[in-house]
């Protein structure tokens, strides 16, 4: 269709410069290798969701307590992995930006107030419940792929083996140290182990894989959260002092706004407060 | 791994198992590398984010796998795909809008390791292209997009918007007459 020799010069460079940087290609067709019967975990973009169709707390839901067809999309794959390990402790423990500032403003951490943590499987229901319940407006997701209309589409048991066959995986290959920088995407699946390392009372190793990532070249994206992780952790070592320390550096960082309710909860804000009284 | 399609070839691939609706791994795989750049390129001059391209060609080759047994191979392969990707990008679209900070991926630019003069023209026509089609209605964009970016064929631009063809060469028309515009006050040689 075209003919005029400028146009197609510029369409032609254009072409090319619209191309996906080599990298980025091999990286996005060895993850659909990988996952084209399985949902893939890492695809998970540094940006707000995508309009979503389905609530993730239903994804969760379905995904791993309910029966029947699954609506299913990468994102929303991964949302249910986050928000499975967030409920499990007793609330979302990511920033706004990956999870939504509603659900993360809603969450109060169970183990932040020190109180008793409640079975996994009952706790994480009804933080589902909660989720469709209140049926706030989640983002709507195009086109999202029915899970059963895909050949060898997994079933409720191949749904769950595949979350374990993911941690797992996560487990391996984020332990080595990188020497170039961490993506947001290992920074993220540290978190999700230390988040489960808490919900598990595992404090100690939860504490050290934040301490990890500290001495890791990372982008920095996740820190508050790495930061809140650590608090909490710290708390639950019964290293009050500690979680203030890492509290009061939070305060004073803008990023640390976000999470003042919650430091207020935990045993570093009690801290505070009762420093204050005196 | 060797080549069973050609882009513009047969398009049913070779060893098919249609019956069972299943695609043999490998010859998916085939599949997804040989129109991964021009599906990529499409979602992306269409308006989707990028840090959202990497979902949305994913889901693009997703929805394929999935109804491939669906596929019954009147159109182009190519066409049926890009008519997948024209779904998923106006999905994107119609919700997102683009960030300033993500119109050109400056250290995910194919070229950036290559000749950088080269390299520099790519990226000065990918910026006008993605800027013009910015400005461009929908209907004008994806006529832009398809027809002249891609090539595609009029008649399938036609099938996949789901309009008829002289609609398609009127909005060419149009749409050419404005790139050409653009280019003219460029100073892009």
């Amino acid at each position: 269709m075209t003919t005029d020799p400028l146009e197609a010069l510029v369409l032609a460079r254009a072409r090319d410069g619209l191309r996906p940087a080599e990298q980025r290609r091999a990286q996005v067709l060895e993850r659909m290798a990988a996952n084209m019967h399985r949902m893939p975990v890492e695809s998970l973009a540094p940006c707000p969701d995508p309009p979503s169709q389905v609530k993730n707390g239903e994804v969760l839901r379905t995904l791993l307590n309910g029966s029947g067809r699954v609506m299913f999309t990468p994102r929303a794959f991964v949302c249910a992995l986050v928000l499975g390990a967030a409920a499990g402790w007793g609330g979302a423990h990511l920033s706004p930006a990956l999870l939504g500032s509603t659900a993360h403003q809603r969450a109060q951490p169970a183990l932040a107030a020190g109180r008793e943590v409640a079975p996994e499987g009952e706790k994480r229901g009804q933080g589902q419940s909660r989720d469709v319940a209140r049926g706030e407006p989640r983002t709507t997701r195009p086109s999202p792929i029915e899970l059963a209309a895909l050949p060898h589409g997994p079933d409720e048991g191949e749904a769950k083996q595949t979350v374990n066959q993911l941690k797992v995986r996560h487990a391996s290959t984020s332990a080595v140290g990188p020497a170039d920088q961490v993506s947001v995407y290992e920074e993220l699946s540290y978190l999700r182990r230390a988040q489960a390392a808490l919900r598990d009372g595992q404090s100690a190793l939860a504490l050290g894989l934040m301490e990890n990532l500290d001495a890791m070249p990372t982008r920095g994206a996740l820190r508050a959260e790495r930061n809140m992780t650590k608090v909490l952790a710290l708390c639950q070592l019964g290293r009050a002092q500690d979680a203030k320390t890492i509290a009061t550096r939070m305060a004073q960082l803008d990023a640390g706004q976000v999470y003042r309710k919650r430091l207020e909860a935990s045993c570093a804000g009690t801290m505070h407060d009762s420093a204050r009284e005196k | 791994m060797t080549t069973v399609l050609a882009m513009n070839g047969p398009a049913v691939p070779a060893g098919e198992d249609r019956s069972a609706g299943v695609t043999k791994p490998a010859e998916f795989a085939v599949v997804c590398e040989q129109h991964f750049d021009r599906l990529w390129r499409q979602l992306r001059a269409m308006g989707v984010l990028d840090c959202y391209l990497d979902d949305a060609t994913q889901e693009v080759f997703l929805i394929a796998h999935a109804k491939w047994a669906s596929f019954e191979g009147r159109a182009q392969l190519s066409t049926w795909l890009y008519a997948i990707a024209y779904r998923v990008g106006a999905n994107y679209r119609r919700k997102l809008r683009r960030h300033a900070a993500d119109e050109l991926n400056e250290a995910a630019h194919p070229a950036a390791f290559g000749d950088p003069e080269q390299s520099l023209q790519d990226k000065r026509a990918a910026a006008l292209v993605q800027t013009f089609c910015d400005g461009l209605s929908e209907k004008l964009r994806d006529v832009f997009v398809l027809a002249l970016l891609e090539e595609q064929p009029a008649s399938e631009v036609a099938q996949i918007l789901g309009v008829p063809e002289n609609t398609v060469y009127s909005r060419v028309r149009i749409v050419r007459e404005a790139f050409r515009r653009v280019l003219a006050e460029s100073d892009l040689t």
